[in-house]
């Protein structure tokens, strides 16, 4: 069936107007309040009890979660890489998506950013909270003291702490950016005074003029190029934390891409979650379409597999080492007292993973949504592992140890996600979850190919008329 | 169980907390509040709950009198006045070294203690004392630790209540006028063992005046298979003592001569000089080696170093005793059973035989008193006795006129006692618990107790006096081989306790005395007697600043078996079927006393490297039968009375003995040792108190242990290199690894030795190493080591910088146990540094890696990088207010950083000792001398195993040690470069047994 892209990615009647109205409309005057402050009540008490897990925490001491010598990173490490990964795909379907002119991008690109950004608050909280004391982060910057004191730079974490602000402050730059010409609509649009004055500060003057377009394309075009190489070294950096020390089952140089695909494939399941939960809840089924669920399952596909071969090699290279360490780590995995957690895994990355080569399990909303749950699930449980069989069982049997999570592990991981959902949620109240200049341009798109089609045909029947 | 129900009754009477919320102004509430449990129970008359007129102006005096919380301890005033005239020769910083005495099970081992302006804080090993000769054992240096337990007993106590100890004297001044008409008849006093001649001294002169009064001995760890034994082979009670170094064969009878025999620091430092190739005569690279058989019914650190080991119950260690005896030509009796192979026991006579002389068997304490007299008799004819590879002397704290506890039961049931005076002696808890001394006890009138903690017997006593700590008191010692050394208060009672030798005299007549009198009123009459001649204040303080009386070691008398001892030998017994349930001393908490004390709760037991908790030891097969796995519960019966304990499968342990620990389940100990493990003495009885038969019936409960090592096995990886001494005379180098070849990268720059610059490293002696945890505790002293509690144990988060591992061989029936000390290995190439993002460990000059706690973030990125996992990290709040177990401040070592939470740390190789040479030396404008230093686990360790020193020097041991053909690194091919190395252990086994063995 030949088709045409931009004909499926749209629906035919959409109008600059009508879109503008329908999404702005979710802002200004949204009609579902009450599921919305249902979940928004739910995650807000989540947030809050993680509020209430970080001072008891920090009050108390690390001690609190299921680590020890010889696992001394355990839940919040797992965690912080895990939301750092589904940060990934935020940035990338905004920015290397937008440079390679993926058509199908638009409506799901604010979802993404948005995910992206809240993904890393929850990775930095984690990142904090891990420490033995907090209060002395700032020991990681490089801020002139009278002690003449400087972080090491040779250690992956300062390059880590970089890596995460960086991205940090990129993505809220990016995101903000691309809010800008929306927050103007609805200045614009908007009814009631505070609402004026709320987005108006917020559009920070956008006028729509033609320098502001052009300006903003331009800018656009340089962040989305600078995006690039972010998305492929904060995780590649995470994962040099592992990587760079000499664990077992962290010494592999294999670990950079094979943690950016998983970032990715944990990151596009994520847009995928919530594309099918944000159609659904706000009845989007035609802004985003099945279409835009298969080009996102597509993705999983792709970086899911990319994922499978990283862990082939890294079995192969335990094996090929011949490092007695590296194998008994592996042996480790396959048998020892996390075994349950590698063969989830396995069983959630590898075997799941292969229906998405069906394309009606790619176009079905809530297939797509199991299995973005699913993959979510197993690319926790593969950081899990990680960090846990590699070492709570290394160099010296006499170190062994079997930590086992502990309730605040659990409680601040729920609580976690609960925060996420509560500044989604937050977010989807108070700006537009589709981006409507990204839309209004697709459109213009479609209407000029519309009328260069026109023009063509009707240069046709001039001249089959001549 | 009664004396809990009892203890605690008694103690809860009075809560008074009424006080809160009722009328007054607020300060009654900030009473309650700042005011201990003992000073409520002052303040108000205990059960009264409302506030009457009259109490409350009681309660207003009573608080104007107390004045705050100072009221009912008694504080030094001096320390709270700063120096005005700095007294001579204290330089405030420096440490100042004084000598006297620690006690093991009685029995002395000579200390230096260390004290900072008046403070003690860390116990040596006297290095001029025969029983340490500078090494120390974990309770010593643990007693530091309760020294300063605010748990101490604080106040004389009268039925419960607070007293003065006027009101006691007074009392007593009635009792002793009916004693004195009655000649001390209804009067009997109980103690453990009395070595302390002054005291001794004392005791006799009680006698003396009292002679109807009545003596009785109660120590539950005691000896009493040696002295019987010795009347039986030579009709007079002996103690012996071994001469290691003279020993070329021993044979141990369930003998821990290592770790719980008294004089056994001694003998592990003698016969381990013996046994290494590095401490050999010819050393370096000794070829012959000293050899040890160990025929044992539980697992110990001597068997653990033992050549040949062979696992029997403990009935049968007498047949074994036999079968020995009479393969060298003794005539007795065959055992009704063969438990030790036809081979074995030819092989060991063959070996024994041919270094008569230089053979020695050695019987252990728990052991009954045939054995013992089947041991000596068998050195007798070794010629052991002649070549004084075993010495007899007087017995040291042997009390021949003192009679058995169960003799007081039967004088208080026969209603003869009606003043019973407990000495430091804690029957409630220890007595057997057939005797029910609960009972008796209760059936006596009056009844007093002398002792440093109100504990079970004192909660059960009219009257309690507290007693000092050995480090609060003057007095006078005896060693395992009977020298005399002084006991130096170094601080003035802290908790206002009476010295031993003051309480006896109060005893015997009105009055106060001073305690350093009346040590030193009898060493001057003894000094008299001697009729040396010379001075004695001379001899007076020559004594106390040596530590050591000289020449006070006993004499050695002749002995020889009786012509009829053989016919005193109790005939064979029958083999026992079931399973003995062997009660044997804690490595850690002996008999109970030292419960209360955290360091030694926290110390991995050895071969166990169990903490916080006693468990039933079982043999792996056992289990496997029983379906029992490690924290099973399960249910001992034994004599009709039973008690649920957790298991603990110990490859080693015979298949049919069941091993328990006394020492736990104190029912009034402590904050810290109260209720901790279960107490064996429940099951324990008079007439066999070391063994007895026993069932057992799995619960299908679970309980948690707070082990320090959970994986038993080294996986064959080579972290402990070991080879047989033919293997090492074939190939010396054989422990030698590869060390990576050479590198692209440059040398790390501060690891590299450079010029006039030290080099610190240290080496471990693995032949040497007898896995006994001394160091252990050593480190926890002297680097302000946080006590964590067995739930952080269990969870894996113990913060002993110095660990020692311990791998069992894959045979689980016959396991080769080697031992392995952990301390940082100090890399060259450090792991840790390079992955710290704050720059928080760092390489010093002299190759230190140090860690600066101020610039910790708590990453924990070094410790998940440190292959060795060395490093410890603050979990929580160990040390400060919100720590369960806070150490007291007056313990810690002022010389080292106390951590705060979120820190990691690590051994340090006590950089504290090597900045303070450092310092010494450079005010004197010299080098740093070979010995000077030393880290405080090599100073601890009895075998010597461990070596610190400079690497830049070339006449340096541990320089030397690095050229030694055992020496190498752990994980060396990591390319960490450690500075501590190890020396491979060699062992010895028999080779005529090794190749019986391989024919198996």
């Amino acid at each position: 069936m030949a088709e045409n892209p931009q004909e499926n990615l749209l629906p035919a009647d959409l109008t600059h107007a009508s879109m503008t109205e329908r999404i702005a409309g979710l802002v200004l005057a949204p009609r579902s309040r009450g599921r919305w402050l249902l979940a928004f009540l739910v995650s807000a008490v989540l947030a809050l009890l993680f509020v209430l897990c970080l001072v008891i925490v920090f009050a108390t001491g690390v001690g609190l979660f299921g680590i020890n010598i010889p696992v001394a990173w355990g839940f919040p490490i797992v965690n912080t890489i895990w939301w750092i990964g589904i940060a990934h795909a935020g940035t990338l379907i905004s920015a290397v998506l937008l440079l390679t002119r993926q058509p199908w991008r638009a409506p799901v690109a604010r979802l993404a950013e948005a995910m992206a950004m809240f993904a890393i608050v929850c990775a930095g909280f984690y990142a904090i909270v891990h420490l033995g004391r907090p209060q002395l982060m700032h020991f990681l910057l490089p801020y002139p003291n009278t002690m003449g004191l400087w972080p090491q730079w040779r250690s992956p974490l300062v390059w880590d702490f970089f890596a995460i602000s960086t991205y940090f402050v990129f993505t809220l730059g990016f995101l903000y950016f691309s809010l800008l010409p929306d927050f103007a609509t609805l200045r614009d649009r908007a009814r009631s005074r505070w609402q004026q004055i709320f987005y108006g500060v917020l559009a920070l003057g956008w006028r729509n003029s033609a320098l502001h377009w052009a300006r903003y394309e331009q800018a656009n075009g340089v962040l989305a190029a600078v995006a690039a190489p972010i998305v492929v070294s904060v995780t590649g950096i995470i994962s040099l934390d592992l990587a760079v020390s000499l664990v077992p089952g962290f010494h592999f140089p294999i670990f950079p891409p094979y943690f950016v695909a998983g970032a990715l494939f944990s990151g596009f399941a994520t847009v995928a979650l919530l594309a099918v939960v944000t159609r659904s809840f706000y009845g989007l089924q035609d802004l985003i379409t099945r279409r835009h669920l298969d080009y996102l399952g597509r993705m999983m596909l792709l970086f899911g597999l990319i994922v499978n071969y990283s862990y082939s090699q890294e079995i192969f290279t335990a094996w090929y080492s011949g490092d007695i360490y590296m194998r008994a780590v592996y042996l480790d995995r396959w048998t020892g007292p996390y075994a349950p957690a590698w063969w989830a895994m396995i069983f959630c990355n590898v075997v799941l993973l292969q229906f998405l080569w069906f394309r009606r399990v790619r176009r079905s909303p809530w297939a797509l949504f199991a299995l973005a749950i699913t993959s979510n699930v197993g690319m926790w449980l593969e950081r899990y592992q990680i960090l846990f069989t590699s070492t709570h069982a290394d160099f010296i049997p006499a170190n062994w140890r079997t930590p086992l999570p502990t309730v605040w592990d659990g409680l601040l991981a729920l609580a976690s996600l609960g925060l996420f959902a509560f500044f989604l949620l937050a977010f989807v109240r108070l700006a537009p979850v589709v981006s409507m200049h990204d839309m209004r341009s697709a459109i213009h798109r479609r209407e000029e190919q519309r009328k260069e089609q026109q023009q063509e045909q009707q240069k046709k029947q001039r001249e089959d008329g001549e | 169980m009664p004396p809990i129900e009892r203890g605690e009754a008694q103690d809860g009477a009075g809560e008074p907390d009424g006080l809160e919320g009722k009328r007054g102004a607020g300060y009654w509430r900030r009473l309650t509040e700042l005011a201990t449990r003992e000073e409520r129970l002052l303040c108000s008359d205990g059960d009264s709950q409302t506030i009457s007129r009259r109490n409350l102006l009681k309660l207003l005096g009573a608080s104007m009198a107390l004045a705050g919380l100072p009221g009912c301890t008694r504080e030094p005033r001096e320390v709270l006045v700063p120096y005005v005239e700095q007294p001579e020769q204290l330089v405030p910083g420096l440490p100042r070294y004084y000598a006297s005495a620690a006690f093991v099970g009685g029995y002395a081992h000579g200390v230096l203690a260390e004290s900072h302006e008046g403070r003690p804080i860390k116990l040596e090993g006297n290095p001029h004392h025969p029983a340490s000769l500078g090494a120390c054992d974990a309770i010593s240096q643990a007693s530091v630790l309760s020294l300063y337990d605010p748990d101490r007993s604080a106040s004389v106590r009268n039925r419960g209540e607070i007293a003065s100890y006027g009101d006691f004297q007074r009392e007593l001044g009635d009792r002793r006028q009916q004693w004195n008409a009655r000649r001390g008849g209804g009067l009997a006093f109980v103690s453990g063992t009395v070595a302390s001649p002054s005291q001794r001294a004392r005791i006799d002169a009680l006698r003396e005046r009292w002679p109807q009064a009545r003596w009785f001995v109660h120590e539950p760890v005691d000896r009493e298979g040696v002295f019987a034994g010795s009347e039986m082979l030579f009709g007079r009670a002996l103690e012996p003592r071994y001469r290691f170094d003279r020993v070329a064969v021993a044979v141990s009878l369930d003998a821990d001569f290592m770790q719980a025999q008294p004089g056994f620091l001694r003998y592990a430092r003698d016969f381990t000089a013996r046994r290494s190739p590095r401490l050999g005569k010819d050393a370096p690279g000794a070829k012959k080696l000293a050899r040890l058989y160990a025929l044992e019914s539980t697992p110990s650190v001597t068997g653990a170093s033992a050549d040949h080991r062979l696992a029997l119950p403990y009935p049968q260690v007498e047949d074994a005793a036999r079968q020995l005896a009479i393969a060298l030509g003794i005539d007795i009796p065959p055992p009704l059973q063969a438990p030790v192979p036809a081979h074995w026991i030819e092989a060991l006579a063959r070996d024994l035989q041919d270094h008569a002389g230089a053979a020695l068997v050695v019987p252990g304490d728990q052991q009954p008193a045939a054995v013992h007299a089947l041991a000596q008799a068998i050195n007798h004819k070794l010629g052991a006795f002649g070549s004084a590879a075993v010495e007899w002397m007087t017995p040291v704290g042997f009390d021949e006129q003192a009679r058995p506890l169960a003799d007081l039961i039967t004088a208080i049931n026969a209603g003869e006692i009606d003043s019973l005076v407990l000495f430091d002696t804690n029957p409630v808890y220890t007595a057997p618990a057939d005797l029910d001394f609960v009972q008796a006890l209760e059936r006596v009138p009056w009844r007093l107790h002398w002792g440093e903690y109100l504990d079970e017997t004192a909660r059960l006593c009219q009257w309690h006096i507290p007693a000092a700590h050995p480090l609060e008191s003057w007095g006078d010692t005896r060693a395992f081989d009977g020298s005399t050394a002084p006991l130096q208060p170094l601080i003035r009672p802290l908790r206002g306790g009476r010295s031993a030798l003051q309480f006896l005299h109060a005893l015997g007549q009105d009055g106060e005395e001073e305690a350093r009198k009346l040590v030193r009123d009898y060493w001057q009459e003894e000094f008299t007697q001697r009729g040396e001649g010379g001075d004695f204040e001379t001899f007076w303080r020559t004594t106390l600043r040596k530590g050591l009386v000289s020449g006070s070691a006993a004499t050695p008398v002749e002995a020889s078996p009786r012509a009829d001892w053989r016919s005193s030998l109790p005939a064979p017994r029958p083999a026992a079927n079931g399973l003995t349930l062997q009660f044997r001393p804690d490595a850690a908490l002996w008999d109970g006393r030292y419960a209360n004390n955290g360091w030694l709760q926290e110390m991995p037991r050895p071969l166990t490297a169990l903490t916080w908790d006693n468990a039933l030891l079982v043999s792996p097969s056992l289990a496997e039968r029983e379906g029992l796995e490690v924290g099973s519960l399960v249910r001992v019966t034994s004599g009709g009375r039973s008690l649920t304990v957790p298991v603990l499968p110990l490859p080693g342990q015979p298949e049919t003995a069941l091993t328990l620990h006394l020492g736990y389940g104190r029912a009034a100990a402590g904050r810290v040792g109260t209720g901790v493990g279960v107490s064996a003495y429940r099951l324990r009885m008079s007439g066999n108190p070391w063994a007895a038969a026993a069932t057992i019936t799995p619960s299908g409960a679970e309980q948690t242990l707070a082990l320090t090592q959970v994986h038993d096995s080294m996986e064959g990886r080579d972290l402990v290199r070991a080879a047989d001494l033919g293997e090492y005379r074939r190939n010396p180098g054989f422990a030698r690894g590869h060390a990576p070849e050479a590198s692209l990268y440059p040398e790390p720059e501060p690891a590299g030795i450079g010029e006039g610059r030290h080099a610190w490293a240290m080496a471990i002696d693995l032949s040497a190493c007898i896995g006994c945890n001394a160091c252990v505790t050593a480190c926890q002293a002297e680097n302000n080591i946080p006590v964590v509690g067995a739930q952080e144990v269990s969870r894996g988060r113990q913060m002993h910088w110095l660990r020692v591992d311990r791998y069992f061989a894959p045979t689980a029936l016959q396991p080769r146990t080697t031992f392995q000390p952990v301390p940082c290995m100090q890399c060259e190439n450090a792991p840790c540094e390079y992955v710290c993002p704050v720059g928080a460990t760092l390489h010093s000059g002299d190759g230190l890696n140090q860690m600066v706690y101020p610039r910790c973030v708590g990453t924990r990125y070094c410790s998940q990088n440190c292959p060795y996992k060395v490093r410890r990290f603050n979990w929580f709040d160990f040390t400060g207010e919100g720590a369960r177990y806070p150490a007291p401040p007056a313990v810690h070592n002022p010389d080292v950083t106390v951590r705060a939470r979120g820190v990691m740390e690590k051994c340090t190789y006590c950089v504290q000792r090597i900045v303070g040479a450092r310092r010494q030396a450079e005010g004197e404008q010299r080098d740093i001398a070979e010995g000077e230093l030393q880290t405080a686990c090599q100073q601890a360790c009895p075998t010597q195993a461990i070596v610190f020193g400079d690497l830049a020097r070339p006449d340096s041991e541990v320089r030397r040690l690095r050229g030694n053909p055992l020496n190498y690194a752990m994980l060396e091919d990591r390319n960490t470069r450690p500075r501590t190395t190890y020396l491979a252990a060699v062992h010895n086994p028999n080779p005529a047994l090794q190749d019986e063995d391989a024919k198996d």
